[in-house]
């Protein structure tokens, strides 16, 4: 059995509105929170590839995977793009792009409960209770 | 010859293929030769040798060869027996190759012929191709030797014509691939310009063949290596894996070979040393932009070159040592199924088929050898 997850509260729903992301400190972790299409997404703040802080960067559409000749956009609102090495990767279960590389972001559920936003994730603890006081 | 190939069969029965020679340098003695095979017109326009004084009265069909190697550009000994220039000669190259080397076929993949598509009359060279084409059946491949086929070559300036006469010449039992040669767009022949070779090669299930050398005659506007022209043969010949290198790249990433899941394709004439180092780089490179630039590459660079891409041996001299080359190829898992012998005969920097196979592992003799050019190449079925 994995370890249980714990519930951390970020905020009133309120902090995060339609088409906006924040990076924030979380259970020891930077983690960005990202609104899109009316869906919550919070995703580790490290770039699979070289570490980087992939989150500094707004969701964006990708071309999708097409016949020879033909560029298809797509997905728009789903796609993390590194602003380092533009790697690309799906915001919805962190997996690449890329076909054949099994390298991916880590990501949480996040939900709102009761007008608050909250991320289930295992928190580092000692850090945590840093973040539970501010 | 046959020992190199039995001891590599895993129950130490007799390989099922023979040595097969995956590109021989044939060509006409003198441009006479393949006039019965020219239009009338374009026949006249190049005129006959003493039209007028001193023997003079004839225009040269081709395109200047590129930089040339110090002692010439074909081993010195392979000449015919009445003067004739190196590999225009049937007896010759059956004894110096098929015979001597213990070659069970071999695929005749023309000499400075190859580098006509880059005539800067787009017509001139589509007819000098079609004619060359139709010496090398006509003199070569007609009942001569049974050893003997051939590359059909493209007249690539003219794309929509190039097919046509991919499907001409290709119908051909004898034409087992096809020849880009001399680079007559000067563009990368990954470019949706080549669509219709591809096309029609992938229809006739005719694989390609990449030469070095067909991005140095004068008239292209692409050079053989990049950053300028080199001052020595010496540079020219070190750096010559660089234009080919760009070739296969835009071909794979243009998405030639998964608009055609059965095209092949061939590097040959510039070793295989540079392998490793175009696909780690590519490979990594495809992970960064190609999802934007290239959303048709289901496969990366190295997955697409070991499923459709073969690399001839020749020129294997630019190889290390035994042991390191097999270190240096193995990066890539199934490299020995890419890696086909090829001689290069009668070039100056030619190899032995006996001293190519010395230099990959006993294991892998069998597919270098033989089977690679066997499993590649559209022999006929009869």
């Amino acid at each position: 059995m994995p370890p249980a997850l714990d519930d951390v509260v970020i905020g009133p729903e309120s902090d995060f509105p339609e088409g906006t992301h924040r990076i924030m400190e979380v259970g020891g972790r930077s983690i960005g929170i990202y609104r899109s299409n009316g869906t919550l997404y919070a995703v580790q703040n490290v770039c699979a590839h070289a570490l980087a802080p992939i989150c500094v960067s707004p969701l964006t559409g990708t071309y999708l995977p097409s016949e020879p000749d033909v560029f298809t956009y797509g997905m728009e609102g789903l796609v993390l793009r590194c602003p380092w090495h533009t790697w690309e990767f799906d915001v919805r279960d962190g997996k690449s792009l890329f076909t054949g590389d099994q390298r991916r972001l880590k990501t949480f559920p996040i939900r709102v409960q009761d007008g608050s936003v909250v991320i289930s994730l295992r928190v580092r603890r000692k850090v945590a209770v840093q973040a539970a006081t501010e | 010859m046959s020992e190199l190939l039995t001891t590599s069969a895993p129950d130490g029965a007799p390989a099922a293929v023979g040595v097969v020679d995956a590109f021989v340098h044939h060509q006409w003695n003198t441009q006479l030769d393949f006039y019965e095979y020219l239009p009338d017109g374009w026949r006249e326009y190049l005129g006959r040798p003493g039209t007028i004084r001193g023997g003079r009265g004839m225009a040269a069909a081709l395109p200047k060869p590129d930089a040339l190697p110090p002692g010439g550009m074909w081993l010195s000994d392979s000449g015919a027996p009445d003067g004739g220039v190196p590999g225009s000669d049937l007896g010759t190259l059956r004894e110096q190759l098929l015979e001597r080397q213990g070659i069970s076929r071999a695929v005749l993949g023309f000499d400075g012929v190859m580098n006509a598509p880059t005539y800067p009359n787009p017509g001139y060279a589509h007819d000098v191709v079609r004619a060359a084409n139709d010496w090398t059946v006509g003199e070569w491949l007609s009942g001569q030797d049974d050893r003997l086929y051939g590359l059909g070559l493209v007249p690539n300036h003219l794309p929509e014509l190039a097919a046509a006469e991919i499907r001409r010449i290709g119908a051909h039992p004898r034409i087992v691939g096809l020849l880009m040669g001399g680079n007559g767009l000067s563009k990368f022949f990954g470019h949706p310009l080549y669509h219709p070779i591809y096309d029609a090669a992938a229809d006739m299930d005719l694989p390609i063949v990449i030469h070095v050398g067909g991005d140095s005659p004068p008239n292209t506007l692409s050079h053989a290596t990049a950053g300028g022209l080199p001052s020595t043969f010496a540079e020219h010949y070190a750096l010559r894996a660089q234009s080919v290198q760009s070739h296969l790249l835009s071909i794979m990433v243009q998405g030639v070979l998964e608009r055609h899941r059965n095209l092949r394709v061939m590097i040959v004439g510039a070793g295989v040393t540079w392998i490793p180092g175009l696909l780690w780089r590519s490979d990594s490179d495809f992970k960064q932009s190609a999802p934007r630039e290239a959303p048709w590459m289901k496969r990366s660079p190295s997955e697409q070159f070991l499923e459709q891409v073969r690399v001839s041996t020749y020129s294997n001299r630019t190889a290390p040592a035994a042991e390191a080359l097999r270190r240096c190829l193995s990066v890539f898992p199934g490299i020995e199924n890419v890696i086909t012998f090829a001689s290069g005969y009668p070039r100056w920097d030619a190899d032995l088929a006996e001293h190519v196979a010395g230099y990959f592992p006993v294991q892998w003799r069998e597919r270098v050898m033989g089977a690679n050019a066997q499993d590649f190449y559209r022999w006929p079925t009869s």
